[in-house]
C-alpha cells in the first residue's frame, strides 16, 4: 500500500468540498420546504463574479467578497420572484440558472472581449494552506493539512449549520415551516420571511462553492459547475434532510467524482463516458434510496396495521416535486374571481 | 364576461405583460452593451425580417421548438415533470444518425420514417424510465429526468467524438445519414424544411389527443389532481408513465427531425437549450398544444433576433437566454395574473 491512498483521500476531501458547501446550504431551503433547483446556477454566478472580483482587484478576499455579494443578490432577486411575486418556484429556479449562464457568457465577452474559457495566469489562486501542528502528525496531516482555505470553511459551516438548525429559535422555527406551513403560521411565524432568508443562506454557501471551482482553476470556464448544483440537490435529499446525511452525501460523491478524474488519468476508458458516471450512480443511488425509504414505511404501516391508510406512499408521503408544478399550475387556472 | 372567460384573459394577458417586460428588459441590455445601440436595436427586432434567407432561417429554427414545446406541454397538462429535454432531443437526433448508418439502402420515405421512429421510441424510453421510477418507486421524476438526460448527453458526446465520428470532415461531427433520407428543403436557399408540415401536425394531433380523446380526459384529470382522478376511477398510477412516454417521444422525434430536415449530421452543440427552451415555449402556450404554434414562433424570432444582432452588430448571442430567463420568471408570476384579473373585475 505505501500509503498511496493517502493523496487520494486528500483529493477527494477537495472535490467534494463545493458539493458540501451547496448542499448545506440548500439543506436550509430545503428543510424550509423549498427545493430550491437554483443551487447550479448560484454557483455558477459566483464561479463567474469571484473571478472577475479577484482579476480587478488582485486580491482573493475582495474577489470572494464580490462573488458572494453578486450570488446574494441573484439569490434575493430569485427568492422574491418566487415568494413575493408567487412565481412557480420550479421554472423561476430554471430561469435563475439560466440567467445565470448567459449573464456569465454576455458579461465575459462584454469585459474580456471572450464567450468561451478565460484563464488569468496571473490572478491569485486559493493555494493549499499548511495546518501547523496537524501537518506533522504522519498521515492525518497528509490528509487535513495542505487543503485550501474554503474547504476548511465548508467544515466550520457545516458545524455551524447544525448548530444553528437543531440549537436555535431559527432552526425550530426553519423546520416547522418545512413540516406544517399552516401551523407554523398560526402560532406567529411567517413562513415566506422564513424560506426567504434560507433561500439567501444557500446563496451564500453556493456562493463559496462557485468560487471555490474558479479560484483554484484561475479560470472562468462557461458551465463550469457542469450539474454539481443539481447532484448537491440529490445529496440533500439522499442525507434524508440532515447536516450528515449531507456529509455522508458529499463524501460518497466526492469519491465518485474522484474515481472519474482518477480512471481517466489511468484507464483507457474514453473520458466521456466515465463524465457521465456521477449522473448515472446518481439516478441509481436515488432509486435505492427510495426503494429502502418505500420498504421502511411498508413495514412500519404493516407494524401500526391500520387498514385506512393503504394509500401507496407517493399519495401520503410530502408534495413530491411534480405534484407541487402541477399544483400551482392547476391554482393558475382554476382561482378564477 | 364570465369569470372563466376572464380568467383565461387575464393569464393571456399577464404572458403579453412578461413578454413586453422581457422586450424592455432587452432594450436596456442592449443599451448597456452595445456600443452603438441603435444599429443593435435595429437588428435585433428587423433583422429576422430583413431578407428571405434568414426569415426562412427564423421559421426553420421554430421547428424543433414545436416538438420540444409540445413534449413539455404533455409533460404539464399531466402533472409529470420532464427536465430532460436535452438529453432527449440530443439521443433522438443520434439514433437517427445511426438507423440512418445502418440502414442505408431503404427508399426514401422508408428510411426517413424509420429514422423518425428511432429518435421517437428512445426519447419516449429515456423520459419513461424516469415515469416507471415514479410509479414504481416514487422516486422524484424532476431530478431523475434531469440526471439521466445529464449523463446520457457526455455519453452521446462520446459517440461523436469516437465511434460514430466523420474523419473526412475538419469539424467535430458525427458520420452523415444517407442524402436520400433528407427531408425536401421549402423555401430554399433558407434551411426551411418540410419538417414544419410534420411539427404542425403534431400539435393539432396532440390537441385532439388531449382535448378530444377519452385518454387525455383522464390524463387532464390525473394531471390537475392525481387524488380525484382515483376517486373517479381513473387508474392513476399508469399516468405517470404515459404521458412521460408521449413526452418523450415528442422530443425525441424532435431530434430526430433535425437531422433529417437540417444538420444530416449530429454534433455537440445540436441541442444548444432546445430542451429548456422547450419549457419555455409550454408555459407560454399555457401547456396547451395549438397554443405552442404561435409561442414556438415567438421564440425562434427572439432567438433569430439575437443571432442576427450578433452577427450584425457587438453583441453576444447569450443575451436571447436572459431575455428568456425573464420570461420564465414573469410568465408564471401568479400575482402579476391576480393583479390583472383584480383591474378586468373592475
Amino acid at each position: 500500500m505505501n500509503g498511496s491512498y493517502i493523496p487520494a483521500i486528500a483529493q477527494t476531501l477537495t472535490i467534494m468540498t463545493p458539493l458540501l458547501l451547496a448542499a448545506t446550504g440548500g439543506l436550509f431551503s430545503a428543510l424550509a420546504g423549498v427545493l430550491n433547483i437554483a443551487l447550479e446556477g448560484l454557483m455558477l454566478c459566483s464561479a463567474f463574479f469571484s473571478v472577475v472580483f479577484t482579476v480587478a482587484s488582485g486580491n482573493l478576499f475582495v474577489g470572494i467578497l464580490g462573488g458572494i455579494l453578486a450570488t446574494l443578490l441573484l439569490t434575493a432577486l430569485f427568492a422574491f420572484i418566487s415568494l413575493g411575486l408567487r412565481a412557480n418556484i420550479f421554472i423561476s429556479g430554471l430561469a435563475t440558472n439560466l440567467l445565470a449562464a448567459g449573464l456569465s457568457i454576455v458579461l465575459s465577452y462584454a469585459i474580456y472581449g471572450q464567450t468561451g474559457s478565460v484563464s488569468f495566469p496571473d490572478m491569485p489562486r486559493l493555494n493549499p494552506i499548511v495546518v501547523p501542528g496537524i501537518s506533522d502528525i504522519p498521515i492525518l496531516g497528509d490528509i487535513f493539512s495542505g487543503q485550501n482555505i474554503l474547504v476548511y470553511i465548508s467544515w466550520i459551516i457545516l458545524i455551524i449549520a447544525s448548530v444553528v438548525i437543531y440549537h436555535t429559535p431559527f432552526g425550530m422555527r426553519l423546520r416547522a415551516v418545512g413540516h406544517d406551513m399552516e401551523a407554523a403560521r398560526s402560532v406567529g411565524i411567517n413562513p415566506k420571511l422564513i424560506q426567504f432568508i434560507a433561500i439567501l443562506i444557500s446563496g451564500f454557501t453556493c456562493a463559496l462553492a462557485g468560487a471555490m471551482l474558479t479560484l483554484t482553476l484561475g479560470a472562468f470556464v462557461p458551465n463550469v459547475t457542469s450539474g454539481r448544483g443539481w447532484i448537491a440537490l440529490v445529496i440533500i435529499y439522499l442525507g434524508n434532510r440532515t447536516p450528515v446525511g449531507v456529509l455522508i452525501g458529499s463524501i460518497i460523491f466526492g469519491l465518485v467524482e474522484y474515481l472519474s478524474n482518477f480512471l481517466q488519468a489511468v484507464s483507457n476508458l474514453p473520458s466521456g463516458l466515465l463524465l457521465a458516471m456521477p449522473f448515472f450512480v446518481t439516478v441509481l443511488a436515488l432509486v435505492l434510496y427510495s426503494i429502502l425509504e418505500q420498504q421502511l414505511h411498508h413495514r412500519r404501516r404493516t407494524a401500526s396495521a391500520n387498514p385506512s391508510c393503504n394509500l401507496p406512499p407517493e399519495d401520503s408521503g410530502p408534495k413530491s416535486p411534480a405534484s407541487a408544478i402541477e399544483g400551482s399550475e392547476a391554482r393558475a387556472s382554476e382561482s378564477g374571481g | 364576461m364570465d369569470s372563466r372567460a376572464k380568467s383565461s384573459l387575464a393569464s393571456f394577458l399577464g404572458i403579453v405583460l412578461s413578454i413586453l417586460v422581457a422586450f424592455i428588459i432587452a432594450i436596456i441590455l442592449i443599451f448597456s452593451f452595445s456600443k452603438d445601440p441603435g444599429k443593435t436595436l435595429y437588428w435585433y427586432f428587423f433583422g429576422p425580417f430583413t431578407n428571405p434567407f434568414v426569415f426562412g432561417n427564423m421559421l426553420e429554427s421554430a421547428i424543433p421548438l414545436l416538438f420540444t414545446g409540445l413534449g413539455m406541454a404533455v409533460a404539464f397538462k399531466s402533472g409529470v415533470t420532464n427536465l430532460g429535454g436535452e438529453g432527449q432531443i440530443f439521443a433522438g437526433a443520434i439514433m437517427a444518425v445511426i438507423l440512418g448508418i445502418l440502414l442505408p439502402n431503404l427508399p426514401g420515405g422508408v428510411g426517413i420514417a424509420t429514422l423518425l421512429l428511432g429518435g421517437a421510441i428512445v426519447g419516449s424510453l429515456m423520459a419513461g424510465l424516469s415515469g416507471f421510477l415514479r410509479m414504481a418507486w416514487g422516486v422524484s421524476d424532476l431530478l431523475t429526468t434531469y440526471l439521466i438526460s445529464t449523463g446520457m448527453v457526455y455519453v452521446i458526446n462520446y459517440l461523436i467524438l469516437g465511434p460514430l465520428r466523420d474523419p473526412a470532415q475538419i469539424t467535430i461531427q458525427s458520420l452523415s445519414i444517407p442524402a436520400a433520407y433528407m427531408l425536401p428543403r421549402l423555401l430554399p436557399p433558407s434551411y426551411l424544411h418540410s419538417g414544419l408540415l410534420l411539427g404542425l401536425a403534431a400539435a393539432v394531433f396532440i390537441w385532439f389527443l388531449i382535448y378530444r380523446t377519452h385518454l387525455g380526459y383522464e390524463l387532464r384529470v390525473a394531471g390537475s389532481n392525481r387524488q380525484f382522478g382515483r376517486y373517479g376511477g381513473i387508474e392513476v398510477r399508469q399516468y405517470l408513465v404515459l404521458p412521460m412516454l408521449i413526452s418523450g417521444a415528442l422530443i425525441g422525434l424532435g431530434g430526430a427531425v433535425q437531422v433529417v430536415g437540417r444538420y444530416g449530421s449530429c454534433f455537440s452543440d445540436l441541442t444548444a437549450g432546445l430542451g429548456w427552451n422547450g419549457i419555455a415555449v409550454a408555459l407560454i402556450a399555457r401547456s396547451n398544444p395549438l397554443g405552442v404554434i404561435p409561442a414556438a414562433l415567438f421564440y425562434a424570432y427572439l432567438d433569430a433576433g439575437a443571432k442576427s444582432a450578433m452577427i450584425n452588430s457587438d453583441i453576444t448571442y447569450e443575451i436571447a437566454s436572459i431575455i428568456s430567463a425573464v420570461i420564465f420568471y414573469l410568465v408564471t408570476a401568479e400575482a402579476a395574473v391576480a393583479f390583472i384579473r383584480r383591474r378586468l373585475g373592475k
